[in-house]
């Protein structure tokens, strides 16, 4: 089945701090130096690390 | 031209925190050749943290240095949602710490020792050999390069995923048990007793606890956690920002960060072939206030002593390393399961009850205060919990 919605990352809002990779299930975020990958085949866009992010720097959008 | 990367080790070491600094620090000085990996350009930075920790746990694991403590904190003042101070003397001396120069001080005393330190490089990937972890997949710069070692430590903080790319299930899969945190350092702020503050009511944050932390050099640390449930709806800053102007009106920041504390349990497994997990990556903090810097120093220096006699012995395996597992079990472990019944009640008290208490304490005599009295009263609707918390506080 196809997701329906899709997570978005703003890197001018992310402070690096790593507790939305604390609690992704599926593995799908990559912390980096200074950048964030994520990876969107495992994502399942559930929404957890949007909740968990201080700087609303993931959000949750329409595929 | 050969990269100092393209060796192999005896250790590596993953993230240079106070876990990663003590780990790298007791595998050079056995003699092990180490590899320390800090995915920040600066060690120490960015502050993500209160810096308050007691001095017992701290000289636990190390003898520290003068110049990581800003000062020393005898009593702590706890303000009820209405405003009302009530201060308690310390059961034990704490430290305001300045982290970026001890963690700084840690790894020299590694590189003492020829410890190699890369910064800026990040741990990507891990190692596999049969069963066990061999090595670790870096990146540094814009270059790739596999690192192989016996044994790797992963004190990679609360983003870890050395853990999960080792098999160990170290999601926090329970939002209720991670503290989202955003805190300001800031100048202009006095507080009338000079201790650590700890503000509690709906008003000031809707659950957990904020904090002015003074850092004795007319600076402090000015934060407060919250729980996913209540960011959900508004963001930890914003919170922070109302906090800030209510209670420290003429305060001016200075630095802002934020991140996350575990305040839950730490992992079931803390060890595979060849790999060991401590601190914040293995979820270890004191549940009730989410301090975490003596549970990671402590986890990282018996984790490493363990991995050293294994090293020597030539038996890294999971059943040998898994000693590290039990002895954490039976004991710091024990605090934190602990701490973590506690944090659960104590996140059920509600204002009411905190301002009654606040009243009671406010008319006893300071000197002869202790924490157990307030959370006696905070608690007293579940007797079962007071048992615990003694058990916690003696």
């Amino acid at each position: 089945m196809k997701k329906k919605k899709t997570i978005t990352f703003d890197i001018q809002k992310c402070d690096f701090c790593g507790s939305c990779v604390a609690v992704c299930k599926t593995d799908a975020l990559i912390l980096l130096e200074t950048s964030m990958q994520i990876e969107q085949d495992q994502c399942t866009a559930c929404g957890r690390c949007v909740i968990i992010c201080p700087f609303r720097a993931l959000t949750l959008e329409d595929a | 031209m050969k990269l100092p990367l393209e060796q192999f080790y005896d250790a590596i070491v993953v993230g240079a925190g106070p876990a990663g600094a003590i780990a790298a620090k007791t595998f050079a000085e056995n003699g092990f050749s180490t590899l320390l990996l800090e995915k920040d350009r600066e060690i120490g930075l960015p502050v993500r943290c209160g810096e308050l920790v007691g001095k017992r746990g701290l000289t636990l694991a190390i003898n520290p240095d003068p110049s990581w403590i800003t000062h020393t904190v005898n009593g702590v003042t706890f303000v009820s949602p209405k405003g009302v101070r009530v201060n308690v003397p310390c059961p034990e001396p704490a430290y305001m710490l300045n982290r970026p120069v001890m963690e700084k001080s840690i790894v020299q005393m590694a590189a003492k020792y020829n410890a190699d330190i890369r910064v800026g490089t990040v741990a990507v990937g891990l190692l596999r050999k049969k069963d066990a972890i061999c090595g670790v997949k870096v990146l540094h710069h814009d270059m790739a390069i596999d690192v192989g070692c016996r044994i790797v430590i992963a004190a990679d903080g609360i983003e870890s995923r050395m853990a999960k790319l080792a098999g160990l299930n170290s999601t926090i899969t329970d939002l209720n048990d991670i503290g989202i945190c955003a805190q300001y350092r800031v100048t202009n702020v006095e507080s009338p007793e000079g201790f650590p503050e700890l503000h509690f009511g709906k008003n000031i944050v809707p659950d957990c606890y904020a904090w002015m932390f003074p850092k004795g050099d007319g600076t402090a640390n000015l934060g407060l956690g919250i729980t996913a449930k209540a960011a959900g709806k508004e963001s930890p800053v914003q919170i922070l920002n109302r906090f800030m102007t209510l209670r420290f009106p003429k305060a001016k920041p200075l630095a802002l960060t934020v991140g996350s504390v575990p305040l839950g349990l730490y992992l079931k497994k803390l060890v595979a072939g060849g790999f060991m997990v401590v601190g914040d990556a293995a979820r270890m903090a004191n549940c009730l206030d989410g301090g975490g810097i003596t549970f990671a120093m402590n986890s990282a220096k018996l984790a490493a002593s363990i991995a050293c006699e294994a090293l020597s012995e030539g038996d890294v395996s999971e059943k040998r390393l898994s000693v590290f597992e039990k002895r954490w079990k039976n004991g710091v472990g024990k605090q934190q399961e602990r701490s973590y019944l506690l944090k659960r009640a104590v996140l059920k008290v509600n204002d009411s009850t905190i301002e009654a208490a606040a009243e009671v304490l406010i008319n006893k005599d300071p000197s002869k205060l202790k924490y157990i009295d307030l959370l006696k009263l905070t608690v007293k609707n579940q007797p079962a919990l007071i048992l615990e918390a003694i058990k916690l506080f003696k």
